[in-house]
């Protein structure tokens, strides 16, 4: 998470195409070392695809610089095209490095790092277990309910509600009935889950013991070394501005 | 062993018609007795259920595990350490999606250092023979797999008495046996006390008292010969009586004479043996 957390910020100060390109080799390394297929990292950045083309459009437009295509009152710049490279890049590197996180690492594991950097949240009288047991049943959750939400709308499909209208507004009014029932099924989810938790002597706070104990281990130590190493040298190359 | 004292409960509403959900019960549950509570829909069995571990606290009268009065705060721990209790969804009960971890929840809860933690964990999956499965995610177990889970989840701290509520209704037929034989081990190796809530006859049959729920009250509190004799009692509380049961009946009116309440096939066999040896 730590690794993460740096890795963003190089991402965000990074401003050569070659530091990029570094970026993306390595990734491809480390993804073929985790061994997430590629289709995987695919299905990931198609969904920010339509966000960065809307962004890139405006920029490319509105960017004033040196002009090298006009039409009309619209000038694309050199500057404007580099800017959209980069934005390119960079949300590409964001997505697919911070992505590398969540496919590598169980969302308890994910947790227990969060309640770790969470301590501080002591000083002002919170309690970093309470906020990581919460966390930790809402990802628990998220599945569950998709599943649910998949049950209600077959229930409505058979029912007749229109979810595959031609028309925009009938889709869009067929969901009215799929939330109703989904509120209440969270909501009853959640009572079952407090009496059982209950039933298991939870009352929350500090005071628990865990069943699992994150370690600093050898593995965390070089993967933090290999994580600085990029960070140096991609800055470096950065800097230098090769192959720009 | 658990005592109820005049027990009455009822929620709180707005309006002033306050519908007793539990009427006046007078109960005593004993160390290593196997229960079964059955009743009809919205009969009070699940609010009762919550009575026994403290989930719930009586409106009037008193909740007493091993003298412990479950409406006072400093009691919860003990209560609950001594009375687990088992949810009819599994889905519903799952903190953590690793099967170990899950199980572990109530350890962490009372502060059970981590060596010991692991080594009851790992016991109490070996009693449940489901240790094979202990790194596995829960979403991949089938219903019987979860729901043993789950026993395991209160199991692991040694609980008096566990209560389930309704824990097989999800499960298909081979699961629930499963379920049962593993509550008759704990049961009859273990001398836990099982308290089990459910609406099939043939495992209420299986054993040593049955308490018939009705609109909030207690109707009948006996063993499972002298409850399933009573058969027009029990349809008119809206229940029925094991298929054996209600197969002597049959015969029985249509002029054999066996004795009331068979719930056992094999002595259903025998006496029907002596029907045909000696006609």
């Amino acid at each position: 998470m730590g690794a993460v957390f740096v890795y963003t910020i190089l991402i965000c100060m990074l401003k050569g195409i070659s530091a990029f390109a570094l970026t993306f080799a390595i990734l491809l390394g480390v993804y073929k070392i985790a061994k997430i297929p590629l289709k995987v990292l695919w299905k990931n950045l198609k969904v920010i695809i339509p966000i960065v083309t809307i962004t890139a459009i405006i920029n490319v437009f509105l960017i004033p610089g040196d002009v090298i295509f006009e039409i009309w009152f619209l000038k694309i710049t050199k500057e404007g095209l580099v800017s959209v490279l980069l934005m390119f890049c960079r949300v590409s590197c964001l997505v697919s490095g911070t992505a590398l996180l969540t496919f590598t690492t169980s969302p308890a594991s994910l947790v227990d790092a969060l309640e770790y950097f969470m301590r501080p949240v002591k000083m002002f009288g919170g309690s970093p277990n309470e906020i990581a047991m919460t966390l930790s049943i809402a990802l628990r959750f998220i599945p569950t309910l998709f599943t649910e939400i998949g049950k209600i709308i077959a229930t409505q499909k058979s029912r007749g509600a229109p979810f595959n209208s031609p028309k925009f507004k009938e889709r869009l009014k067929a969901y009215i009935p799929v939330i109703v029932p989904l509120f209440y099924i969270a909501f009853k989810r959640a009572e079952d889950l407090a009496y059982a938790m209950e039933s298991r002597c939870y009352v929350g706070g500090d005071k628990r013991t865990r069943f699992r104990v994150l370690s600093f281990g050898a593995f965390d130590f070089v993967a933090l070394m290999l994580m600085l190493t990029y960070a140096i040298v991609a800055f470096w190359v950065d800097r230098w501005r090769i192959c720009r | 062993m658990i005592e109820l004292k005049d027990v009455c409960f009822s929620y709180e509403t707005v309006t002033e018609n306050v519908k007793l959900i539990l009427n006046n019960i007078n109960l005593k549950i004993d160390c290593g007795e196997f229960v079964t509570i059955i009743g009809a829909n919205g009969s009070g069995k699940s609010t009762l259920a919550k009575h026994l571990n403290g989930l719930l606290v009586p409106t009037s009268g008193d909740v007493l595990v091993f003298g412990a009065n479950t409406k006072c705060e400093e009691n919860s721990i003990f209560v609950k350490k001594n009375v687990g209790m088992v949810f009819q969804n599994p889905d519903n009960q799952f903190v953590f999606t690793v099967v170990e971890e899950d199980v572990a929840f109530a350890l962490e809860n009372i502060g059970v250092p981590q060596q010991e933690m692991r080594a009851r964990v790992k016991e109490t999956l070996s009693q449940l023979n489901i240790l094979e499965y202990k790194d596995a995610s829960t979403a991949e177990l089938s219903g019987g797999q979860k729901q043993l889970v789950a026993i395991a989840g209160v199991l692991v701290i040694n609980p008096r008495f566990i209560v389930l509520d309704e824990s097989t209704a999800m499960l298909d037929p081979q699961s629930r046996k499963d379920v049962m034989n593993i509550l008759k081990k704990l049961n009859s190796e273990l001398g836990i006390t099982i308290v089990l809530i459910t609406h099939f006859m043939e495992e209420a049959a299986l054993a040593g008292r049955i308490i018939v729920i009705n609109e909030g009250k207690v109707e009948l509190d006996d063993n499972p010969r002298r409850i399933f004799e009573k058969l027009e009692l029990l349809e008119n509380m809206g229940l029925s009586a094991p298929q054996i049961t209600e197969f002597c009946d049959e015969l029985n009116l249509l002029g054999e004479n066996l004795p009331l309440g068979i719930v056992d096939e094999d002595e259903c066999a025998a006496e029907l043996t002596k029907i045909l040896k000696d006609p």
